[in-house]
Parts: structure tokens; C-alpha cells; sequence
């Protein structure tokens, strides 16, 4: 039956392409890892729309994981050209944070001096190793909850036990 | 069934481990910006590329921010009480997803607080951001541990079958 199983990469690569993107881009990003999450959602949705089998939610596991990966390499990629413009966006917010500065505790501004800094080829691939990391495991955690909406609804895998038996109980 | 509680017990250490160390590294940040200022860098930039770290919507410590905004801090917090509550909740059993219905609903908090901020309709304060992520983030672990253990059973398969 695993024969029949679809193929993982294409949801994966846009589900983790547009969760890259949206993670990317200054403002947008202010949604954090939802982003991440909900790419992996989508990702599962993409995969269980055409299955003609019950996926389970290892499945949705694995095509969150790889939806992760993808969209830390798209979020590197997009951080590029965009550094400078989120450099200045954070530049701004301190301004203007700077206003309620006696309110604030000493030497909060300076701890976003930070991401000004030059980066490496080196520092770029740490960080895209770790970003990678953490986006799989977020994204694997997206892509569960997303089977769990959408995984259920294909009964016709032969001897496939129900997707999620809990939804019979109170 | 033994091997199915062998199964969960290992992936529930492993949650629980895991959720700790994240904690611990987002607190860690701005503790140890004074006396190691390079690992608390580190941790800064390594939880960059997952949470916004506007200042003005994270927590302070020691006069520095947490790694993460008051969101993040509230879903990653949730993950570890999510985590410690499960065996007493669904024991290790074999696992199962939790109801649609219960999911909805535990993100109706988090959705709206959300969508109200994007969409520029009000600016919560902090502490019903980092509720809101509190009660999300707790129900994580019972998806994680479900989609793991599956992970696991069907890689497991797939090796068996090979061999």
C-alpha cells in the first residue's frame, strides 16, 4: 500500500517556499513561526488533496519537516536583498522605542546593534543549518496538526484504522 | 503493546528534553549577555529567524530581552506544560490526535489576538499574548508525540520490509 503513497516533495517545496517568503519579508514577519507552522498546513493539505489513500500523521511529520527545510533556505535567500531594509526597519522601532527609553530597563537599545553586522559565507551557512533545524521541527509540527484537519476525510484505503479516533469522543 | 509504551516513553523524553533546552536557551539569552556575551549573541540570532525580537513585545530580564516575543515565549511555555501534563492526560498508550473541536478551539485565542493585531484593529498588551500562546503551545506535545510515534512505526516498517 506504501506504493501509493504520493509524492512528498512538490507540496512540500511550495508549501515551504510561500512560509518562506511571508517569514522573510520585514512586517510580515511579525507572525513568527506561524508562518512556518502554516506553510507546513498547507504543504499537508496539498498532499492529502490528491492522495488516493489515508496518510497518517508520520506522513504529515515527514512533509512538515521537509516544508521546513525548504522555507529556511527560502527565508536565507529572501534575507538577502532584504537585510539592509530589515536593518533599517529595527532602526526605526528603536527611535521610536527610544521615546519611552526611562520607562524601559538600561541597555535594552543596544542589544539589537547586533544585526547590523557583516556575515559571513560561513555565518550564512551556520545559520542556515540552524534556522533549518528549527524550522523542521516546527514545520513537522505544522504538518501533524495539518493532518490531523485534512488527513482524515479518504476512507478508502483498504485496512487503514481511522486517522484520529479521538474526534468520536467528547 | 509494551514496545508501544517504549515508543511514547522515549518520544515524551525526548518533548520534554527538548522543550526544557528551548526554554532554557530563551531565558539563558539575556542572562548571560554580561558574563558571555558571544553565546548570548549566538541564542539571539539563533531564535532570529523564527520570532520578530521587537523589543517593545518581548519580556525583559537582567534589562535585556528575552530571545523571543511574548507570543513565542507563550507557545514554547505551553509546549513544556503541554508536556508534563500528557501522561497524566492519555498515560503511554498508544497515541491519537486530539479532536478538531478541541483544537479549534484552543486556537480561537491565539487566531483572533493574531488577526486583530495584523489586520492594525488593536495592539494587545503583552500578557494576553503570551496567554493566548500558553494556551496554544499546550496542546503541541499531544500532535508532536502522535506524529513522531507514526513517524516512527512507519520508518520502521519501511526498514523491516527492506531487510
Amino acid at each position: 500500500m506504501n506504493d501509493q503513497k504520493p509524492n512528498m516533495l512538490p507540496p512540500a517545496l511550495i508549501g515551504g517556499a510561500i512560509a518562506g517568503v511571508l517569514s522573510g519579508i520585514p512586517f510580515l514577519n511579525c507572525l513568527c513561526c506561524l508562518w512556518i507552522i502554516g506553510g507546513s498546513v498547507l504543504a499537508t493539505y496539498l498532499l492529502t488533496k490528491d492522495s488516493p489513500i489515508s496518510l497518517t500523521s508520520g506522513d504529515g511529520a515527514i512533509v512538515g519537516a521537509l516544508a521546513g527545510i525548504v522555507a529556511a533556505v527560502v527565508d536565507s535567500l529572501v534575507g538577502i536583498p532584504l537585510h539592509g531594509l530589515n536593518v533599517a526597519v529595527m532602526r526605526r522601532m528603536m527611535e521610536r522605542l527610544s521615546e519611552f527609553a526611562e520607562e524601559m530597563p538600561s541597555g535594552w537599545e543596544n542589544w539589537i546593534g547586533r544585526t547590523g553586522g557583516g556575515a559571513s559565507i560561513a555565518m550564512f551557512l551556520v545559520g542556515l543549518f540552524i534556522s533549518a533545524a528549527i524550522f523542521a521541527a516546527l514545520g513537522a509540527l505544522g504538518g501533524i496538526v495539518g493532518m490531523s484537519l485534512f488527513g482524515k476525510k479518504k476512507a478508502q484505503g483498504a485496512g487503514i484504522a481511522p486517522q484520529n479516533p479521538s474526534d468520536c469522543q467528547p | 503493546m509494551k514496545k508501544d509504551l517504549n515508543a511514547v516513553l522515549i518520544i515524551w523524553l525526548l518533548a520534554l528534553l527538548g522543550g526544557f533546552l528551548w526554554n532554557a536557551a530563551l531565558f539563558a539569552a539575556p542572562l548571560l549577555k554580561r558574563s558571555s556575551p558571544v553565546v548570548s549573541a549566538l541564542i539571539y540570532a539563533a531564535f532570529s529567524p523564527v520570532c520578530h525580537q521587537v523589543p517593545e513585545r518581548c519580556l525583559f530580564i537582567h534589562g535585556s530581552p528575552l530571545a523571543v516575543c511574548g507570543r513565542c515565549l507563550g507557545i514554547y511555555l505551553g509546549f513544556s506544560a503541554g508536556t508534563i501534563l500528557y501522561p497524566f492526560l492519555r498515560r503511554f498508550s498508544k497515541p491519537f490526535l486530539p479532536a478538531t473541536s478541541i483544537f479549534i478551539l484552543v486556537s480561537l485565542p491565539i487566531g483572533l489576538d493574531t488577526a486583530g493585531n495584523f489586520l492594525g484593529l488593536w495592539t494587545s498588551p503583552l500578557g494576553p499574548r503570551l496567554v493566548a500562546g500558553l494556551i496554544w503551545g499546550s496542546i503541541l506535545p499531544f500532535y508532536l508525540i502522535t506524529g513522531f510515534y507514526e513517524a516512527g512505526q512507519r520508518l520502521n516498517r519501511k526498514f523491516r520490509l527492506k531487510s
